[in-house]
């Protein structure tokens, strides 16, 4: 009897066994779903502030009162003192200033003179309006044709004491023509210059239909007389494009001085535009 | 008659006025010199012993890593602090611009470094333009000292962006595997580090083979494929919380996993009864949609930055190509038709290129297209080029490159490369051991932002 007892209770457990195993066990099998791999922890540390310094204000004063005088002195020291002492050629230019104040006050002494030669130029205006009278009855074409013979043909010494009258009339069209090539040919060497010392972060985005024109104000000698200024930019809160500005800013005083333009700025003009254009990037 | 001599005159008084007028100069050509850019060590106020080291060794390590990070553009040209009459410029004043414009230096970054009262590290910096004497950058930064190699990081990014408008991307991590062992039987294993090959550390033990890592493009995720328990699955790591899941239970073999550009859904291939299609799963939903159905291999998925289209690479027209499909997977049209064979296309993160690996002359190389199939450019010439993976602003490639085998059977070395859009500035990026199939990370998350 015991041992039936025994038999019985071995064979509710071992069926209650079974059952359990058969419902907790075998869905989890059935999934067959590999636990993720241990992952190896990475130590990650996050910054704690950032903030914003504003630019350094006491030692302004100094420093720029010095950076306004060095542009001027700063590159001549820096080109002189190597060959200054071997090559003794860049002194003449200092003699060649020096006995310039001489011949001055030498004709100050005669005012009649100095009359006589204001008479003279106030007369000149008035021979201007005499070829006109002579043009009357000609045309335009006539006039080309005899400035060509004038041109060619030497003129005769009687003529001579006229043409100190009509010589004014003459260079002014060809004085144009020849300031005009001028100007182009300075404008071609600036754009030269100016592509020289232009570097621009290549690739940067929409560069194509960037622009942007800057001013620089000319010293007689060619140097800078004032910090270069945008004249028509583009949306400066756009990143890509406030770079572009800036390394068009930086070109044009990179390429300082200009000391092509002296003649340019004997002719009464002190400032140069410069059109910054990013069609040519567009590429990629 | 009289029309003609006004008009005589007025052509005389035009051309006089005209040589009068103030020029406007057209400037259309630039070069692509390097910026020259002077970056002295950053100085430290008192040189106290620190957690990881002097105060003043922090300030000259900090100076180098910018210095590294800026000159692997290509488009900075670090100057040499031999050249430097002023070694250590205090951030705090203005520097004297007469000693650096000698030096040919157009930037300039001065810096200072200082403990602060909490045992934390108080990073400054300022970049300066040496032309125009202005500042055109400053920022502070408070951190643990432990960290002063990510603040390295973090302002080269900021020097990067104020000069070329670009975000920069050194604040960034690599994922990649990391191969050792013999050649027949690798062991792989999934490595991070930084951009520049800093801080390596291994994800996985090796004990199980890992494939293709992508990060997500806008959370410090990882998916990638495991052969954890022999059974080939896409996983989903989370760099920051470390936590490992698997993305799902398919039928079939799933590889080639790639985030979406708002990184709630991956997309990628899974192969069944000899057919390779491509799926994309919701990660919120884990729901599955399936995007092509066609009998050639279809795989290699990359969304566009604003996830309305699909470049991937297939061989339903004969050779294995590029195709651009809408998100839905409608639309599909071939875009590439060059000699060879196309793989791996990656859409950049500003939508303008697409990279790929080109197979053809016996060669993998690394090239770049216009969405629509134009433009095609190759970067590399190597033997074996593969796997591009762009650097979160669009400007940069990384890659792994395999060795040729010599006749002593000597090769197969792989090792991780960058270059940029032009293909003129080819880099190595230094790993510990061989490595392949890199993926870039997005900027590191910074807090307290202001």
């Amino acid at each position: 009897m015991k041992v039936q007892k025994v038999g019985w209770i071995l064979s509710v457990a071992l069926h209650v066994g079974v059952v359990t195993v058969a419902m907790v066990g075998l869905p989890s099998f059935r999934k067959d779903r590999p636990a993720p791999p241990p992952p190896i922890a990475v130590d990650f540390v996050r910054i704690a502030e950032q903030t914003q310094i504003v630019a350094p204000e006491p030692e302004v004063e100094t420093e720029t009162v010095q950076e306004e005088v060095q542009p001027k002195y700063a590159r001549e020291e820096y080109t002189a003192p190597a060959p200054a002492e071997s090559v003794p050629l860049p002194t003449p230019k200092p003699e060649v200033k020096a006995p310039k104040p001489e011949p001055k006050p030498e004709p100050k002494p005669d005012p009649k003179v100095v009359e006589r030669q204001r008479l003279v130029a106030a007369v000149t205006p008035q021979a201007k309006p005499k070829p006109p009278s002579r043009f009357q009855t000609k045309s335009i074409a006539d006039l080309i044709d005899r400035s060509k013979k004038e041109e060619t043909k030497p003129t005769p010494k009687t003529e001579a004491a006229k043409t100190p009258k009509a010589e004014p009339a003459k260079v002014d069209p060809f004085a144009g023509l020849r300031g005009r090539i001028a100007t182009a040919r300075l404008v071609d060497a600036l754009s030269q210059k100016l592509a020289r010392c232009w570097t621009f972060p290549s690739g940067a985005k929409g560069v194509a239909e960037m622009q942007v024109t800057v001013r620089i104000w000319l010293r007689p000698d060619g140097d800078l007389s004032r910090p270069p200024q945008f004249v028509k930019t583009g949306d400066m809160s756009d990143g890509f494009y406030r770079s572009f500005a800036e390394s068009a800013q930086r070109a044009v005083q990179l390429c300082a001085p200009y000391t092509e333009t002296i003649e340019y700025v004997k002719s009464g003009r002190n400032y140069i535009d410069f059109k910054f254009d990013g069609r040519e990037f567009g590429g990629g | 008659m009289i029309k003609n001599l006004v008009g005589a005159f007025l052509f005389i008084v035009m051309l006089a006025s005209h040589a009068q007028a103030q020029i406007t100069v057209d400037v259309t050509d630039a070069t692509s010199n390097p910026i020259p850019i002077a970056i002295p060590e950053f100085y430290a106020a008192q040189d106290q012993e620190t957690s990881t080291g002097r105060l003043s060794d922090i300030g000259l390590s900090i100076s180098h890593v910018i210095t590294s990070n800026l000159e692997t553009t290509g488009l900075f040209r670090p100057l040499s602090p031999n050249a430097f009459i002023e070694k250590q410029p205090a951030a705090s004043g203005r520097p004297k611009f007469a000693s650096w414009r000698p030096l040919g230096a157009q930037g300039l970054v001065t810096g200072t470094v200082r403990l602060l009262p909490n045992g934390n590290l108080r990073v400054e910096f300022r970049l300066w333009d040496v032309l125009s004497g202005r500042q055109m950058e400053g920022v502070g930064y408070n951190t643990p000292v432990s960290n002063w190699r990510r603040i390295a990081h973090v302002i080269s990014d900021r020097i990067y962006e104020r000069i070329t408008g670009d975000k920069g991307y050194f604040d960034t991590r690599i994922v990649y595997i990391a191969e050792s062992g013999d050649k027949l039987n690798r062991v792989k294993r999934l490595a991070i580090m930084d951009q520049d090959g800093a801080n390596q550390q291994f994800l996985t033990d090796g004990s199980y083979l890992v494939l293709t890592p992508r990060f997500s493009p806008n959370r410090q995720e990882i998916t990638f494929l495991s052969y954890y328990r022999d059974k080939p699955r896409v996983y989903l790591f989370n760099v920051l919380s470390n936590k490992m899941e698997v993305l799902g239970d398919f039928p079939g073999m799933t590889f080639a996993p790639r985030f979406s550009p708002d990184g709630n859904k991956v997309i990628m291939t899974l192969a069944e009864d000899g057919n390779s299609d491509i799926y994309v799963m919701d990660l919120r939903t884990r729901r599955v949609k399936r995007l092509t159905s066609h009998p050639g291999i279809d795989t290699s998925a990359s969304y566009s930055p604003d996830g309305q289209s699909i470049v991937f690479n297939s061989d339903r027209g004969g050779s294995q190509q590029l195709y651009v499909m809408n998100a839905d997977g409608t639309g599909v049209r071939r875009i590439s038709f060059g000699r060879g064979r196309y793989a791996t296309p990656v859409w950049s993160p500003r939508g303008d290129l697409l990279a790929f690996t080109k197979i053809g002359d016996s060669k993998f190389r690394i090239g770049v297209m216009r969405p629509d199939g134009s433009g095609e450019r190759l970067l590399t010439n190597a033997y074996q080029d593969e796997g591009p993976t762009w650097s979160p602003n669009g400007r940069v490639l990384m890659f792994f490159r395999t060795k040729e085998y010599d006749r002593r059977g000597r090769g197969g070395d792989t090792s991780l490369w960058s270059v940029d859009l032009t293909g003129r500035n080819e880099r190595q990026v230094p790993t510990p051991f061989d490595a392949s199939d890199p993926a870039w990370s997005p900027p590191l998350p910074i807090s307290n932002q202001r």
